[in-house]
């Protein structure tokens, strides 16, 4: 009897700990999406309003806004773009660390990971004045070039990590059979680590897609990104938190969707290769 | 083709070590070259040239500016100035200074604290309870979010007149602090903001420590006794602490690189007290245009990026090495 309400007890205090912590990471997520929905009026009303009469016009005026809709175009162009560059320049690169050893194979590599490591407002000095002389700046170009290199050390340790758990006897079988090293590359290695690959491109994706303050120094009005976009909106006299609300909550979905797409290589994503999931 | 030329040729592409590291690869120098190229040379040169040429060169130019009076626009003629952009920046009464407080505040308060929630948090999800899929799934939200929408969503919910967190100091009767205003608060303001978006880093990475832990090692601690503290403290913890120290890495160097967070939530201030370095070296290149003194800043922090990363780097190896003479 007594154990009986001793679990019970530990489970009442169990609920209450995930309830909590649902709470505290879900929470501001809702007041996003649901500050989004409602009226100006509904937005400033004290005490907050946690009931009220939903309203898409923040959505609407959005995407009826040619503005906005330039700004999703850069966004999808330049992300996509650097996606494309990023696992093709980083696979080639991973598969040269995986299965060769060379002469300072292993400084080069992990030079990447010291890149990687560097705070990027250390280069924004010198990346402005040479985009400036380099006519790069607000240019779809110069972005992505920016993006892409800054991705690249992971997309290749990422990757690295995938093509090393390929048997090379499965590469050897297909040199038998008189396919050069590249192709088995591309026609067997790649197939096999397509979920690998995938998880690589979202991350790379959600890099460019979050990217900031590139985006804001050595972008401009012909590069507008959504994160730069959003920042714009603060410099205004008169906030329009609906519409903010709604923007964000437009800049949160694709990476959300992508994301529970590749749950299952999200650790290895998150530390480079460097912890398996 | 006869099992004999199969053979040969099996051996022909597999890579052996040569003697002094270089590859030697019998017979097969054919598979591994690409008109006339080293296959591998080919495969990282185009990683290698842009990061060269968009990293490497822009440091040795940062370097080069640094010793200079550069600035971006006005009439200030150019001229080399030796180390007194440095000397500026470590003289005792350097605005870095406070700067540096407040990186080291924000870092060390934030990356504490994610770590303890973030194992309390591995430590729940490792066991089976009711609702435990969706709590992981719960996590990756705050993720997903870009830095600069996370800022704006915690900015409503901080906001003095019709924000929801002084509205519930309000409801237990307490007078709320002007969360991103006041300096005593600022700074906790922002990091709890970061600790939302970042501690399910911890967490996820943690877990998958946790369960990557062999089953076998645990129940037979428990067969000899051991309590749950005694497992926890002498089996679970010295198995999980190299990624402790990958996940503890990552997270400082993030919070030492944190720009659109403080950009979006008090963009430094009120004053300088949540003026973070990467918003120091913002303000002096971007506000003041001041670039040789904002390049020297941008060398001292590159400096202490790689000092923190060699010193957690060395924990690890430290760590390995223990590890190797108590299984021997």
């Amino acid at each position: 009897m007594r154990t009986k309400n001793l679990k019970r007890i530990r489970n009442v205090a169990m609920f209450f700990v995930v309830a909590a912590v649902w709470v505290f990471y879900f929470f501001p997520i809702y007041w996003m999406v649901s500050s989004s929905f409602k009226t100006r009026v509904d937005t400033f009303a004290i005490p907050p309003k946690w009931i009220f009469w939903p309203t898409i016009q923040f959505y609407i005026s959005s995407f009826t806004n040619p503005k906005f809709l330039k700004v999703i175009q850069n966004s999808l162009i330049i992300t996509g773009t650097t996606v494309v560059f990023s696992l093709v320049l980083g696979a080639w690169a991973a598969y040269a660390f995986a299965r060769f050893r060379f002469k300072g194979s292993l400084t080069l590599s992990f030079s990447l990971i010291v890149a990687r490591m560097m705070p990027p407002i250390v280069f924004i000095v010198p990346l402005y004045l040479l985009f400036n002389s380099l006519k790069l700046r607000n240019t779809h170009v110069g972005l992505i070039l920016i993006f892409t290199v800054f991705n690249l050390p992971f997309t290749v340790w990422m990757l690295k990590s995938f093509f090393e758990e390929v048997p090379i006897e499965l590469e050897e079988a297909a040199w038998i059979d008189g396919a050069s090293r590249l192709q088995a590359l591309g026609r067997v290695i790649l197939p096999l680590i397509a979920p690998g690959l995938a998880a690589t491109a979202v991350f790379a994706a959600l890099l460019a897609w979050n990217e900031f303050l590139f985006a804001l120094l050595l972008g401009g009005p012909d590069t507008t990104t959504l994160p730069v976009f959003l920042s714009g909106f603060l410099g205004e006299r008169d906030v329009e938190w609906g519409d903010i609300m709604a923007t964000a909550t437009v800049a949160v979905l694709p990476p959300t969707l992508l994301v529970m797409l590749v749950q299952q290589n999200l650790i290895k994503g998150l530390t480079l290769g460097a912890v398996k999931g | 083709m006869t099992s004999g030329e199969q053979h040969a040729s099996f051996e022909q592409g597999r890579i052996t070590e040569g003697p002094q590291g270089q590859i030697r690869t019998a017979g097969g120098e054919q598979r591994n070259r690409v008109f006339g190229l080293p296959l591998h040379i080919l495969l990282i040169a185009p990683t290698f040239l842009i990061v060269f040429g968009l990293l490497v060169y822009p440091l040795g130019y940062a370097i080069v500016l640094s010793f200079s009076n550069k600035i971006l626009t006005g009439s200030v003629p150019f001229k080399w100035v030796g180390l007194e952009n440095y000397l500026d920046l470590v003289e005792a009464k350097s605005e870095m200074w406070t700067s540096v407080g407040v990186t080291l505040r924000f870092a060390i308060v934030g990356v504490l604290l994610e770590f303890i929630i973030g194992l309390s948090l591995a430590l729940l999800l490792n066991r089976e309870f009711r609702g435990r899929t969706w709590l992981r799934v719960g996590l990756l939200v705050p993720l997903m979010v870009p830095p600069l929408a996370s800022g704006l969503i915690w900015r409503i919910m901080y906001d003095d007149s019709f924000g929801i967190f002084p509205h519930l100091v309000r409801t237990v009767g307490a007078n709320p602090p002007i969360f991103l205003g006041d300096p005593d608060w600022a700074l906790y303001a922002v990091v709890a903001t970061e600790v939302w978006r970042s501690s399910p880093f911890m967490v996820l990475v943690l877990l998958a420590a946790l369960q990557a832990q062999p089953v076998e090692t645990i129940e037979a601690a428990e067969v000899d006794g051991a309590s749950g503290w005694q497992v926890f403290r002498l089996i679970t913890l010295p198995f999980i602490t190299p990624v402790i120290i990958v996940a503890l890495l990552f997270r400082t160097v993030d919070a030492l690189r944190t720009f659109d967070l403080i950009f979006l939530l008090t963009a430094g201030g009120p004053g300088t007290t949540t003026e973070v370095i990467s918003m120091f070296i913002y303000r002096w290149g971007f506000r003041h245009f001041k670039l040789g003194f904002t390049s020297a800043a941008s060398i001292l922090l590159m400096i202490a990026t790689l000092i923190i990363c060699i010193f957690y780097l060395r924990m690890l190896v430290v760590r390995q090495a223990e590890v190797q003479l108590t299984q021997e």
